[in-house]
């Protein structure tokens, strides 16, 4: 308990606190714009934090991941457009609402589903967070080296619909991220000769042009030249009726519940947390043909289940310091900027961070209750009126700024266009983004902690697979990667016997 | 898609010898126009409006240096 009140002290400054409230606002902001994802604007916003306090920075990623997962139901309500892919479920009875004329009620009832699914996902997070990261202290660097692979191999079988393109993603993460100079050696690494290559990439470089580039060049595609008329915008608030509240309770439970789950899994992200609430929600209410024609079951169970997944994806991520999606990713990174080793002992060395930035996801699900009021939102639609191709340079040039202050080498701009082109034609040909960020980051990992292991053994590399600790890790690695092999044998007999 | 890469790519390349205000400022206008975006004034409002936050942000508040304006060079040599 003292971990957190101590680290709460120091979340009610005036820093976090304004970042929050702030990061809060602009994350339901992001998520409102169909087009922008939380994704991309935690990528954007990292290489300003910088020079922040890393409470503080962390701060702004929480608001706006939590943010942005309830502003994707603005346009879902109104427009049947997710603004996110996680509230792709929203739009199946929010839009019946808002056709209804209650698209107002809708709107509350997802910021309050959106809030109470991230308050319970955050105190997993504090509550499971912790037991885990206990476990950790019996681990050696055999036991990180394994936790670096199964990591990278189940994001990468996991993330996207072919396992083989996942698994070669990492493998694309794991080369770059063996690019400059080698830690253990001093030898320089494919840099052919170019000083500005001894650092090796720069992370957030690459990151920011791999997940920004592409939406804006797609966004550049649809060429939206008008945006939204007033009319389609018009909104009133409606308080909620006595007993509303209370009959969106057991859907409220379930959601959070299924989308905490999900969360932990490494993989799956908040689309699948929201489409898994949603079937629950149908299949256990009595009326199950009445969802898709506005039911706010329906809407409470699509929001709820969404920011659910939010908080506990942290879990593996500050626990194991295995990224399970790739927000979580972000955070080891935005950790990594600030100099701390994001892995099992960030626990021990940095209580405060890591209990800290657990407060912070909790309270900026809080804020979402008060965000979510129809005067609030009724601002945020208006932005959606901006037309489409005016963001597009804005958004290149937030990305170039971004880029150029965390070095000011020109170099790095290009190096971000580069990622960001491949990142466009990997996406078309439907190879996930997320294993090669994985890669990148756990490479090194996995890399120090092998040859740690063989210093250790004295060249012994049976010691890998000996202890009980790293034999399991081994193990449930090859089970991962395996599993979907098998599947696939087993469709393929499938067929044929058919 | 490859009308705004191509946009890109010229922008990255004259970020550093034009200045980071100059260059942003015309990528506001130009990507817009080469997307069939015709109401200039619109665009025109929009980018000075974009410009002057990012200068808030990142000139005065957070004081990152940028690549210098050649503009402002100019106007100094010519004095």
């Amino acid at each position: 308990m003292e971990f957190y009140t101590n680290a709460l002290a120091h979340v009610l400054s005036f820093g976090p606190l304004t970042a929050m409230i702030g990061a809060t606002l602009l994350g339901v902001f992001i998520g409102a714009l169909p087009g922008l994802n939380p994704v991309m604007a935690i990528a954007l916003l990292l290489p300003l934090t910088y020079s922040m306090d890393p409470l503080v920075a962390l701060a702004m990623v929480a608001g706006i991941y939590n943010g942005s997962m309830y502003g994707g139901a603005i346009p879902a309500i109104l427009l049947r457009i997710p603004g996110t892919p996680a509230s792709i479920a929203t739009t199946f009875d929010g839009f019946p609402m808002a056709d209804k004329g209650e698209a107002a009620k809708a709107l509350k009832i997802a910021s309050w589903s959106s809030a109470v699914g991230g308050i319970a996902s955050a105190i997993a997070l504090m509550t499971v967070g912790p037991l885990l990261a206990r476990v950790t202290l019996f681990f050696g660097p055999a036991e990180y080296f394994w936790i670096a692979i199964f990591g990278m191999a189940s994001v990468g079988v996991m993330v996207g619909s072919d396992p083989v393109k996942g698994i070669m993603a990492a493998v694309l993460g794991l080369l770059i991220g063996t690019l400059g100079i080698d830690n253990l050696s001093g030898q320089a690494r494919f840099t052919f000769g170019q000083t500005w290559l001894l650092g090796g990439l720069d992370l957030i470089v690459v990151l920011v042009g791999l997940y920004a580039l592409p939406p804006v060049l797609q966004l550049a595609e649809k060429t939206d030249l008008k945006g939204l008329s007033a009319a389609q915008l018009k909104l009133t608030n409606v308080p909620f009726k006595p007993g509303e509240v209370r009959g969106l309770i057991p859907t409220w439970i379930r959601a959070s519940g299924i989308g905490i789950g999900v969360g932990i899994l490494p993989g799956a992200g908040g689309n699948i947390a929201a489409f898994l609430s949603y079937n629950a929600a149908k299949n256990a209410s009595d009326d199950p043909s009445s969802f898709g024609k506005g039911n706010p079951q329906g809407v409470a169970a699509a929001e709820c289940g969404n920011n659910a997944d939010n908080a506990a994806s942290m879990i593996p991520a500050l626990s194991l310091g295995i990224p399970g999606n790739v927000v979580a990713a972000l955070v080891l990174s935005a950790l990594t900027i600030h100099g701390l080793q994001p892995g099992p002992q960030l626990f021990h060395q940095n209580p405060v961070l890591v209990g800290g930035f657990m407060m912070e996801m909790l309270l900026t699900s809080v804020l979402i209750f008060a965000l979510g009021g129809a005067v609030a939102t009724r601002v945020f639609a208006q932005f959606q009126r901006l037309p489409g191709v005016l963001l597009v340079p804005s958004i290149l040039i937030l990305m170039c700024v971004g880029v150029y202050v965390i070095n000011g080498r020109p170099v790095d701009l290009w190096v971000m266009l580069a990622a960001g082109l491949a990142g466009y034609f990997l996406e078309k040909v439907n190879v996930p983004l997320a294993p090669i960020i994985l890669g990148m980051i756990l490479g090194p990992m996995a890399e120090q902690s092998v040859r740690r292991a063989l210093l250790i053994s004295r060249g012994d590399a049976t010691e890998l697979l000996t202890r009980p600790i790293s034999a399991a890790l081994a193990l449930a690695t090859l089970l991962v990667i395996a599993w979907p092999i098998a599947k696939a044998m087993r469709r393929r007999r499938g067929t044929k016997a058919a | 898609m490859i009308i705004a890469a191509v946009i890109a790519t010229i922008y990255v390349a004259l970020v550093v010898p034009l200045g980071f205000y100059t260059a942003s400022f015309l990528l506001m206008l130009a990507l817009p126009m080469a997307l069939g975006f015709r109401q200039l004034v619109y665009a025109l409002i929009v980018a000075l409006v974009f410009m002057v936050l990012i200068y808030l942000v990142f000139s005065v508040l957070l004081e990152k240096p940028l690549p210098r304006e050649a503009l402002l060079s100019l106007f100094a040599a010519g004095a």
